[in-house]
């Protein structure tokens, strides 16, 4: 990838880098302390308040993808581009009534591949945990180098160094506090993305005049405020589909559902969307606003931090250096603790070592994050691909799952053949589109035959599902229960 | 057909106050789970 020179200097980079390294691991580490056990591990004791986990949910969605292509989008797409990032809220919105949803039908679950297991059995189970793992690991490459490149680009700081000490620090606060350091981090950083990028806005809105910019995109740009651009709309619906998809199946939304207290996943999943929603569009218009200053984008998803440099000098880029910074580790963290979650729950403890305990597991943890990270930095070493390619080449797999975890949630007709084969064919005939008629299409159609599959097997092929089954710490109790009287 | 000048301008100008309120908010939610020791 082509980047314009860095907007700051690399002392000044290394410095920023060492201190919120440093800040991230001791509070990560000081949070940690309460994970006393695998529930305060990993579901950061279940009893997670509104303020946390507003926080979380709206840290996490933040990524850097957010901050870099959505004024990319906004550069190439228009108007129609920066909403279109945006719809990706929708994936909070929508999952807010699923988050209450869930707590209620399994109080004591522990993974989005829990809920698969318990509902569908264990072919669809299989096939979700390889679309969720392959997902989870992606978006962790990408963020990955995302770090490297960004580091690099505002800062001067070597690909390889950037991208080994924002994976390396992220590992190091999950490791030592799970979920409590997760959670406790992206408050803070979900506080400081926001006003990074609320002031960065406002000094663009103060240094030029909207009606200047919009006048010069009428005579430069007319395209990008058509309100009939054809890829653009596309975008949409794709942006959209994929958003959702991504949320309903990741774990990483999934362990936060479990980890609010109860009556709070709905109001706090609710309101991080509300937050979310404005922060592609913020962040894109100050693209949009680059013509008119006569800034030359050669490298548009660098754009953000350009204009940030040259409106608010060394302090504009100290703002964007950070706020880069937090949207990264708020994703990463995110990214290892789930994904650890998922093989340790699912694989681990479910397929490997069924008798394992606290301690196993805890170790076991260690051992699936330090090694999530050293495989991510290896893949990420070489710099491979586009952030946009590496992003939405998971989509149309992600958009399959939609359906089947709706349908799974709500309706006792869904049946664990339908899900098995919408999520196969979804993302088979998702992926051909993907590559035979263009990335914007991927999740469309992986979302449409998932529909078309699922509902098909519902009708004609029901189950009727007892939602009982759903609770596995009552299955257990029963069990036991059974054993005792036969003894 | 295009958008216009006065959409443009709300649109970017609503962003701005919704993430302003969004700050304000959570620092208000914060301080609230901790008076009531609810934080997690």
């Amino acid at each position: 990838m082509d980047h314009q020179s860095e907007i700051l200097n690399p002392t000044t980079g290394w410095i920023l880098l060492a201190i919120l390294s440093a800040l991230w691991i001791f509070l990560g580490m000081y949070w940690g302390r309460k994970a006393k056990n695998m529930d305060g591990f990993m579901l950061a004791g279940r009893n997670v308040g509104l303020a946390f986990g507003t926080a979380t949910a709206m840290a996490t969605w933040v990524t850097s993808n957010t901050t870099m292509l959505a004024p990319q989008f906004a550069l190439q797409l228009g108007i129609w581009g920066m909403i279109a990032y945006s719809t990706a809220a929708f994936g909070l919105f929508l999952f807010a009534p699923l988050a209450k949803r869930i707590k209620q039908l399994m109080p004591k679950g522990y993974t989005s591949g829990d809920f698969i297991r318990l509902r569908y059995g264990k072919k669809a189970w299989y096939l979700f945990l390889a679309i969720s793992i392959f997902y989870g690991f992606t978006w962790l490459i990408s963020m990955g180098m995302a770090g490297g490149i960004l580091m690099n680009a505002l800062a001067g700081i070597p690909y390889k160094m950037g991208m080994t000490i924002i994976l390396l620090v992220c590992m190091i606060y999950t490791i030592f506090g799970g979920l409590y350091a997760v959670i406790g981090t992206d408050f803070i950083q979900s506080l400081i993305i926001m006003v990074g990028i609320v002031v960065v806005g406002v000094a663009v809105i103060w240094s030029i005049d909207l009606d200047h910019v919009y006048q010069n995109l009428t005579e430069n740009k007319p395209m990008l405020i058509s309100v009939l651009l054809p890829a653009s709309i596309m975008a949409i619906f794709n942006n959209l589909l994929f958003g959702i998809g991504e949320v309903f199946h990741s774990n990483v939304w999934w362990s936060r559902a479990f980890a609010m207290r109860k009556g709070i996943g709905q109001k706090a999943f609710t309101m991080a969307g509300f937050f979310w929603i404005p922060i592609p569009i913020a962040a894109g218009f100050i693209a949009l606003t680059s013509g008119s200053m006569g800034i030359n984008i050669t490298s548009p998803d660098m754009v953000g931090p350009l204009m940030a440099g040259h409106i608010l000098g060394k302090v504009g880029s100290i703002i964007v250096f950070i706020v880069f910074f937090c949207s990264l580790a708020s994703s990463i963290d995110s990214l290892l603790a789930a994904t650890s979650d998922l093989i340790i729950e699912d694989i681990y403890k479910k397929m490997i070592n069924r008798n394992a305990r606290e301690g196993k597991l805890r170790m076991a943890s260690i051992i699936v994050i330090s090694g999530l990270t050293i495989l991510a930095w290896i893949i990420c070493l070489p710099r491979i691909g586009t952030l946009a390619t590496v992003l939405f080449f998971a989509g149309p797999m992600v958009a399959s799952t939609i359906y089947p975890i709706v349908m799974g949630l709500f309706w006792k007709s869904a049946s664990a053949t339908g899900a098995f084969w919408a999520m196969l064919l979804g993302s088979a005939i998702g992926l051909l589109a993907y590559f035979q008629l263009g990335w914007y299409t991927g999740s469309l159609v992986g979302a449409a035959v998932s529909i078309v599959v699922t509902t098909a097997f519902a009708k004609w092929n029901a189950e009727n599902f007892d939602w009982k089954k759903m609770d596995e710490s009552t299955l257990v109790n029963q069990d036991s229960l059974q054993e005792n009287l036969i003894r | 057909m295009n958008f216009s000048n006065s959409f443009f301008e709300m649109i970017v100008i609503a962003s701005l106050i919704l993430m302003s309120i969004g700050v304000i908010s959570l620092l208000v939610m914060l301080v609230k789970d901790i008076k009531t020791k609810e934080l997690w």
